[in-house]
C-alpha cells in the first residue's frame, strides 16, 4: 500500500493513530491537546474505522479526574483505551495513573505537552505536566516533530501491548501539536505490522469478565503491600529492549529509525547536549552547521525517558565527551537539579563501575533551563550553550533565552547567529485573527506541500486577546527536511494583510536583504511611498527590499469578497514569491478554489476566480525611490499618564518586546496592578456609535449591553461643562430625581469600543421623522478618533455621580455607576462580559473574586492588560483566578 | 469559599480584638462596628467611616495587640465575595464544589456565565449544551438535554436562584444581582450569555435572549428563600407563557442549522422535543410559583 503525504499538525497526527488502534477514548478539552480529541470525535462521527475494522467509541467527561476514571474503567474491562491531554489536566489524572500502573494496564495517553499554573497559568508548551508524572510508574515516550507523533504514537502503542507498562506519548504544546509539517502517513499495514493480535486478545483477557472472576484493587497492609509493589521490577527492566525491538520492527516497516537514545553529531565529539522534545530538532540543526565550520559538537535526544536506561544512555555517547549541557523544559524549584539533568548524573555514576563504560574521566555535566512556556529556543541560543562549554567551568543550572538580572543564571549568546540556507523560503504573514489570514497560509502550505517535491512547515502565532487579535504565520518550504523548530527571524518574504499593523509591529525588521515584501494598502502607486513611515523607508532602502502593493480592500468588495481580503493576498503570495512561476501558481489557486468551493455552485467558484484574476491586476511594485521622506513620529505605545510600571513593564509587552524584559522586571509572585486595559488603546472598530441626544430618552439600555464598558451615562452640573471640547455632547436629565438644569451626557470610548453594534440593537428610541436613525447609530471610526479621545478624557474626568442618589435596582440608575470591569479582550459581542461589568458597577468596591478558568478568566486575566479597574477612591475588585475544577 | 472563611474568621478575630482594646476605642464605637448591619451601600458607607474612626485610633496605640487589629480591621466592613464561572465549571468539572458551597448555607454569590459550551477552549460540549446542538465532542448533535441547574440549587431551600438574560428583560437581570448579593447566604445566578461558538450574528446577540425567553427554551426567575421565610411563595417566575416555538430562535444559531443541514431528521426530531421540553419546563415552575406558601 502507497503512503500518502500529508500536511497536518501533531495533534492530527497523533489522534490519527489513537483513533485507528483503539476502541474507546474518553476525551475531556485542554490546550492545546483539545483538537486531538476533537479528530478523534469527528472521525467517529464520519464513520472512520479502526485498523479492527470498529469505530471507535468517544465519550467527553466532566473532568479529566472523570475521563482517567473512564479510562481505567475501560481498561480493566479488556478494552483498548486511550485519553488526551495536558498540563493540568495531566495533573488530575496522576491518581489514576499510578493505579492504571500498578495494575500493570496496557495504555498510551497522548499528551501535547504544557505549562502548569504556578505565578499564573499559561496555554503554551514545556515539559512541566509530563516531568509531574514521572513518578506514576509509566513509560515516556518523546516524539520531537510531527513526523516523530505520527511514529512514536505507533511505537508507543505497540510497546504498551507488549510491555503491560503504560505509556505517555508526549510532544510539546504548540510547537509540535500546532505545527503543520508536511509528513508521510502510515498506513493501515504499516500499523497492523505493528501490532500483533495475540498482543490485544492478551489485553482483552486480561480485562475483568464474571465469568472468571477475579479481585483487584485491594487494600493491602504493612505485612505484604511492600513486596506487592516490588513485583514489577522486571516489566520496568525488560520494557527498555522491547521498546528498541519495537523501534527497529519500525525501522523495517516505515523506513525510519529510532533509538531510544539518538546520538546525532561528530564520532568525536568533545561537547554533547542533552535535551529532549522539538527543541532538538532546533540542536540538530545548529549541530550541522557547528560540523561544517570545523567544530566538534553533538547532541543526545532522549526518546524513551521511562524507563530510563543507563546502558543505553551511556553506550550513546561517542567515547570523546569531555563535557555535557542537560537541558531541561521544566523547572523544579528546590531541587537538586532539573529531572534530566539529575539522571544524567546519575546515569554517570551508577555507570562508572560497568563493563560498558566507555569514558577514561567523567565528563563535566552542567544543566541547564530553557523554553518555558513555548519561549523560543533558537540556534542562536543553541550556539550560546555550546560555546559556554568551550570555558573550564561553564555555568551550571543556567537559563538560556531570557535575561536573569536576579539571580544571574542566564547565558549570553549571539542572537545575530544563524543557520538558515540561503533559497529556501521563509515568509512571514502578519494579519488579525478575523481576517482568515491564517485560514488561508495553511491553504496555501497543503498546496504547495501537496503540490510539489518541497518540504513545508507553518507555524502560527497568535495574540490571546479574542477581540482584534493578531495572527502571525510563519511558514517555511524548501527541498530539505525542515527542522527548524523555532520562529523566522530572517524572512525572504513578508506579507502584511491589515495596514493599520505596519503601526503595531515593526514588520521589516525580521526581513533579509533582498526579501520581498507584500502590503495591502487603499494608497497608490504615487502616494504610497510617501506615507510610510521613515523606518520603513529605510529597511526598504537599506535591505533592498522588493515592494509590492496591494489594494487588497477595494478588490474585496468590487469582486463581491465582502470583507474576505484572505483569497486576494494569497493570490498575490503565489503571484510574486517565485515557488511556482506564476501562470502555475494561478492555476494551482483556482484549482484550490475547486476544490473548496466546489459545491457551493458555478457561481461562487465564478467569484473567487474573478477575484483571483482581479488580484493579479491591481498588485503593483513600488518603484522604490532613495528617498526618506517619510515621518518619523512613532506613535506613543501607551499615553504618558500612565504609571510607571506600565510605561516599563506593561508597554514593553504590548509593544510585543515582552521577550526582552528581564527577570526583575516581573513581579516576584503573580501579583500585577489592575486597572491596565485604560493604557491599552486598541483601535479595532472599523465603526463606533455616535449620539444623538435629542432622540435619546436617557434610559441607559445601550450602556448595560455593551461587552466592552466603552458607553457610558453620567449626570452633570451644568458648569461641569464650562470648559469642554468643542465637540462634546450633553442634554437636559431627564428624570425627577435630579436637580433642575442637570445635565446628561453619553459618552463612547471610541478607542476601545469594538463595534459590535450591541448598543445601538438594544436602543429604543427613534427618529419619529426617520425611523431608521436611532439615538445612536454607527458611523466610521477614523475620523472620529482625535476628536472624540478628547472627549472621553474629559468625560472621564467629570465628577462620577454620588451613589448614594442613584437607584441601583434598576437599569438606568444601574448604569450611572462606574464600572470597574472596562475594555477587556473578550469577543465582539461577547455575551458573559456585559453580567461581569453589572456587578461590577454594583459592588465593585468591595468586592473579591475567585474567577474559574474559562473566557472569563482569560479576558479577565489575561497580560498586557487586566480590564478590572479602580474607582477615584482607589477601591476596586480584587481578582484571582482558581484553577478550573477547583472554584470554591 | 476559602475567601468567606477568611474574611468571616478575620471579622470574628477583629471583633476579639476590639473587645479587648474596648478601653482605648471607646465601647459605644466597638459596639457600633459590631453591630452594624451593613444592609445597604449608605449603611456600609457608615460602616466604613466607623471602621477609619476606630482604625485611626488603634493606630497610634502601637501595641503588638493593636497591630493585630490593624491587620484584620478591614473585614469588619462588608465584603463581596463573588465566585465567578463559566457553564464548564459550574455544571461539569467544578459542580462537586458548586454544590458544596451552596449547600454551606455560606454568604457568597455565584455568578454563572452560561454560554452552554466549554468556549474557552473553542466550543466543546458541557452538560449545559442543548438537546440537538452540534458541539465539539458532539460533532453528531448533542443526544442529552441540558441539566437544570437551577432547580437543583433551589432543592437546598436556603440558596437564593435567579436564571436571567439580560437581552430579554434586563430589569430583572438588575433586580437578580441586587437581591442576589443582598441575600445573606450563598446565592446563584446563572446568566444566559451569547457566544461566537453558537454560529450566531453577533450584532444581534441580545435579540436570541429575547427569542430565546420567548419560547420557554430558557426562563426567567427569581427563587429568594426569605420570601419563604415570610409566608411567601419563594419562587417569581419572571418570564411571560411561552409564545413561540423554539425553533424561531435556534434556526438563527448555526450550532442549529448544521444539524439540519447534516442531519434534518434528526434536527427535526431534536427540535420537537426541545420544544416539548421547553414547555413543559414553564408549565412546571409556573405550577411552582403558584404554590401556596402560606402557613395559616
Ligand atoms: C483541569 C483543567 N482541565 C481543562 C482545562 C482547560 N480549560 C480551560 S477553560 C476551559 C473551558 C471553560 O469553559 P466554561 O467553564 O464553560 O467557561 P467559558 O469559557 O464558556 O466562559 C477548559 C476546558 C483547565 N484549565 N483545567
Ligand atoms: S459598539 Fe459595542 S463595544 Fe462599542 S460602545 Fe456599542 S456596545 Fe460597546
Ligand atoms: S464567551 Fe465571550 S469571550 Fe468567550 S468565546 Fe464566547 S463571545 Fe468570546
Amino acid at each position: 500500500m502507497n503512503r500518502k503525504m500529508v500536511t497536518i499538525d501533531g495533534n492530527e497526527a497523533a489522534a490519527y493513530i489513537a483513533h485507528k488502534t483503539n476502541e474507546i477514548c474518553a476525551i475531556y478539552p485542554i490546550t492545546p491537546s483539545s483538537n486531538m480529541g476533537e479528530h478523534a470525535d469527528a472521525f467517529s462521527a464520519q464513520g472512520r474505522r479502526n485498523i479492527w475494522g470498529t469505530i471507535p467509541t468517544v465519550e467527553a467527561m466532566q473532568s479529566e479526574g472523570g475521563a482517567a476514571g473512564a479510562v481505567h474503567g475501560a481498561l480493566q474491562t479488556g478494552a483498548l483505551t486511550t485519553t488526551f491531554t495536558a498540563s493540568q489536566g495531566l495533573l488530575l489524572m496522576i491518581p489514576n495513573m499510578y493505579k492504571i500502573a500498578g495494575e500493570l494496564t496496557a495504555t498510551v495517553f497522548h499528551v501535547s505537552a504544557r505549562s502548569l499554573a504556578a505565578q499564573a497559568l499559561s496555554i503554551f508548551g514545556d515539559h512541566s505536566d509530563v516531568m509531574a508524572t514521572r513518578a506514576t510508574g509509566w513509560a515516556m515516550l518523546s516524539a520531537n516533530s510531527v513526523q516523530e507523533v505520527m511514529d512514536m504514537a505507533l511505537i508507543a502503542q505497540s510497546s504498551t501491548l507488549q510491555t503491560r507498562i503504560p505509556f505517555i506519548h508526549f510532544f510539546d504544546g504548540f510547537r509540535t501539536s500546532h505545527e503543520v509539517l508536511k509528513i508521510e502517513q502510515l498506513n493501515d499495514d504499516d500499523i497492523k505490522g505493528m501490532i500483533d493480535d495475540e498482543w490485544v486478545i492478551a489485553h482483552r483477557k486480561r480485562g475483568m469478565n464474571p465469568n472468571d472472576p477475579v479481585l483487584r484493587g485491594t487494600a493491602q497492609n504493612p505485612d505484604v503491600y511492600f513486596q506487592g509493589r516490588e513485583t514489577v521490577n522486571p516489566f520496568y527492566e525488560a520494557t527498555p529492549e522491547i521498546v528498541q525491538k519495537t523501534m527497529d520492527r519500525f525501522a523495517r516497516i516505515a523506513g525510519r529509525s529510532y533509538h531510544l537514545f539518538d546520538y546525532y553529531g561528530a564520532e568525536d565529539a568533545e561537547r554533547v547536549i542533552v535535551i529532549m522534545g522539538s527543541g532538538a530538532e532546533a540542536v540538530e540543526e545548529t549541530v550541522d552547521h557547528m560540523l561544517a565550520a570545523g567544530e566538534r559538537v553533538g547532541l543526545v535526544k532522549i526518546r524513551l525517558f521511562r524507563p530510563f536506561s543507563i546502558k543505553h544512555f551511556i553506550n550513546a555517547l561517542p567515547a570523546s565527551v569531555k563535557k555535557i549541557a542537560v537541558l531541561d523544559r521544566t523547572k523544579e524549584p528546590g531541587g537538586a537539579g532539573e529531572p534530566m539533568y539529575q539522571d544524567v548524573i546519575t546515569a554517570f555514576a551508577e555507570a562508572k563501575s560497568e563493563a560498558y563504560y566507555q569514558f577514561d574521566e567523567m565528563p563535566l555535566i552542567v544543566g541547564g533551563r530553557y523554553g518555558l512556556s513555548s519561549k523560543e529556543f533558537t540556534p542562536a541560543m543553541i550556539k550560546g550553550i555550546y560555546d559556554e562549554l568551550i570555558k573550564d567551568k561553564p555555568k551550571n543550572h543556567f537559563t538560556i533565552g531570557i535575561r536573569d538580572d536576579v539571580s544571574f543564571t542566564s547565558l549570553d549568546f549571539d542572537p545575530e547567529y544563524h543557520t538558515s540556507k540561503p533559497g529556501n523560503f521563509r515568509g512571514l504573514f502578519y494579519g488579525l485573527g478575523s481576517d482568515g489570514t491564517v485560514g488561508a497560509n495553511k491553504n496555501s502550505i497543503k498546496i504547495i506541500g501537496e503540490g510539489t517535491d518541497n518540504y513545508a512547515q507553518g507555524y502560527f502565532v497568535y495574540d490571546s486577546k479574542k477581540s482584534g487579535s493578531t495572527t502571525t504565520s510563519h511558514l517555511r518550504f524548501g527541498k530539505e527536511k525542515i527542522r527548524a523548530t523555532y520562529l523566522i527571524d530572517k524572512a525572504s518574504f513578508i506579507a502584511c494583510h491589515q495596514y493599520e499593523l505596519l503601526d503595531q509591529f515593526d514588520i521589516l525588521s525580521n526581513a533579509e536583504e533582498g526579501a520581498t515584501f507584500l502590503l495591502t494598502s487603499h494608497l497608490n502607486k504615487d502616494e504610497i511611498w510617501g506615507a510610510l513611515p521613515r523606518h520603513y523607508q529605510k529597511q526598504i532602502v537599506d535591505k533592498k527590499i522588493k515592494f509590492y502593493v496591494i489594494d487588497a480592500v477595494t478588490v474585496a468588495k468590487e469582486t463581491g469578497m465582502g470583507s474576505r481580503i484572505n483569497t486576494i493576498m494569497q493570490t498575490c503570495f503565489f503571484a510574486i514569491s517565485g515557488i511556482f512561476p506564476k501562470d502555475e501558481a494561478i492555476a494551482k489557486i483556482k484549482e484550490a478554489i475547486k476544490k473548496t468551493y466546489g459545491n457551493k455552485g458555478d457561481v461562487v467558484v465564478e467569484k473567487n476566480y474573478n477575484a483571483v484574476d482581479q488580484s493579479v491586476s491591481n498588485l503593483f511594485q513600488v518603484d522604490v525611490p532613495n528617498t526618506l521622506n517619510g515621518s518619523d513620529v512613532r506613535r506613543l505605545i501607551v499615553p504618558e499618564a500612565a504609571p510607571d510600571f506600565v510605561q516599563q513593564v506593561t508597554a514593553e509587552i504590548i509593544a510585543g518586546r515582552g521577550d526582552a524584559l528581564p527577570v526583575s522586571a516581573m513581579p516576584i509572585d503573580g501579583t500585577w496592578p489592575t486597572a491596565t486595559t485604560q493604557w491599552e488603546k486598541r483601535n479595532i472598530a472599523l465603526e463606533v456609535p455616535v449620539w444623538e441626544p435629542d432622540i435619546c430618552i436617557q434610559c441607559n439600555k445601550c450602556a448595560l449591553v455593551c461587552p466592552h464598558a466603552a458607553i457610558r451615562p453620567k449626570i452633570t452640573t451644568p458648569d461641569a461643562f464650562d470648559n469642554a471640547p468643542e465637540t462634546i455632547k450633553h442634554i437636559g436629565a431627564k428624570g425627577r430625581e435630579w436637580e433642575a438644569d442637570s445635565q446628561y451626557i453619553l459618552q463612547v470610548a471610541v478607542e476601545d469600543c469594538t463595534g459590535c453594534n450591541l448598543c445601538v440593537e438594544a436602543c429604543p428610541a427613534r427618529d419619529k421623522t426617520n425611523l431608521s436613525r436611532k439615538a445612536i447609530n454607527m458611523a466610521d471610526q477614523r475620523p472620529l478618533r482625535d476628536s472624540e479621545r478628547i472627549n472621553w478624557d474629559f468625560f472621564t474626568d467629570l465628577p462620577e455621580v454620588d451613589r448614594g442618589n442613584v437607584k441601583a435596582g434598576s437599569v438606568k440608575g444601574s448604569q450611572l455607576l462606574q464600572p470597574l470591569f472596562e475594555f477587556s479582550g473578550a469577543c465582539v459581542g461577547c455575551g458573559e462580559t456585559p453580567y461581569v461589568k453589572l456587578a461590577s458597577q454594583l459592588f465593585g468596591d468591595r468586592m473579591v473574586i475567585a474567577n474559574a478558568t474559562g473566557c472569563s478568566s482569560i479576558y479577565g486575566g489575561n497580560l498586557p492588560t487586566t480590564p478590572w479597574a479602580k474607582n477615584n477612591a482607589g477601591r476596586g475588585p480584587t481578582w484571582n483566578n482558581s484553577l478550573f475544577e477547583d472554584n470554591a | 469559599m476559602g475567601y468567606r472563611l477568611t474574611i468571616d474568621k478575620h471579622r470574628e478575630h477583629a471583633i476579639e480584638l476590639m473587645e479587648l482594646l474596648q478601653d482605648e476605642i471607646g465601647s459605644e464605637l466597638v459596639t457600633a462596628i459590631t453591630s452594624a448591619s451593613q444592609a445597604n451601600e449608605p449603611e456600609i458607607f457608615e460602616q466604613r467611616a466607623r471602621v477609619k474612626e476606630m482604625t485611626d485610633i488603634v493606630e497610634r496605640l502601637d501595641t503588638p495587640l493593636a497591630r493585630q487589629l490593624l491587620s484584620v480591621a478591614d473585614n469588619l466592613v462588608k465584603k463581596s465575595v463573588w465566585i465567578m464561572g463559566g457553564d464548564g465549571w459550574a455544571y461539569d468539572i467544578g459542580f462537586g464544589g458548586l454544590d458544596h458551597v451552596i449547600a454551606s448555607g455560606k454568604d457568597v454569590n455565584i455568578l454563572v456565565l452560561d454560554t452552554e459550551v466549554y468556549s474557552n477552549t473553542g466550543g466543546q460540549k458541557s452538560k449545559a449544551t442543548p438537546l440537538g446542538a452540534v458541539a465539539k465532542f458532539a460533532a453528531a448533535g448533542k443526544p442529552s438535554p441540558k441539566k437544570d441547574l437551577g432547580m437543583i440549587a433551589m432543592s437546598y431551600k436556603n440558596v437564593y436562584v435567579a436564571s436571567v438574560a439580560m437581552g430579554s428583560n434586563d430589569g430583572q437581570t438588575v433586580r437578580a444581582f441586587m437581591e442576589a448579593e443582598a441575600y445573606p447566604g450563598p446565592s446563584i445566578i446563572i446568566a444566559y450569555s451569547q457566544c461566537i461558538a453558537h454560529g450566531i450574528d453577533m450584532t444581534k446577540g441580545m435579540n436570541q435572549q429575547k427569542l430565546a425567553v420567548e419560547s420557554a427554551y430558557w426562563t426567567l426567575y427569581r427563587y429568594n428563600p426569605l420570601l419563604a421565610a415570610a409566608g411567601k411563595n419563594p419562587l417569581l417566575l419572571d418570564s411571560k407563557p411561552p409564545k413561540t416555538h423554539v425553533r424561531e430562535y435556534a434556526m438563527n444559531e448555526a450550532r442549529f442549522t448544521i444539524l439540519k443541514r447534516i442531519n434534518p431528521k434528526m434536527s427535526d426530531h431534536y427540535l420537537e422535543e426541545s420544544d416539548l421540553a421547553a414547555k413543559e419546563k414553564y408549565d412546571y415552575y409556573a405550577k411552582l410559583a403558584a404554590l401556596s406558601y402560606d402557613k395559616a
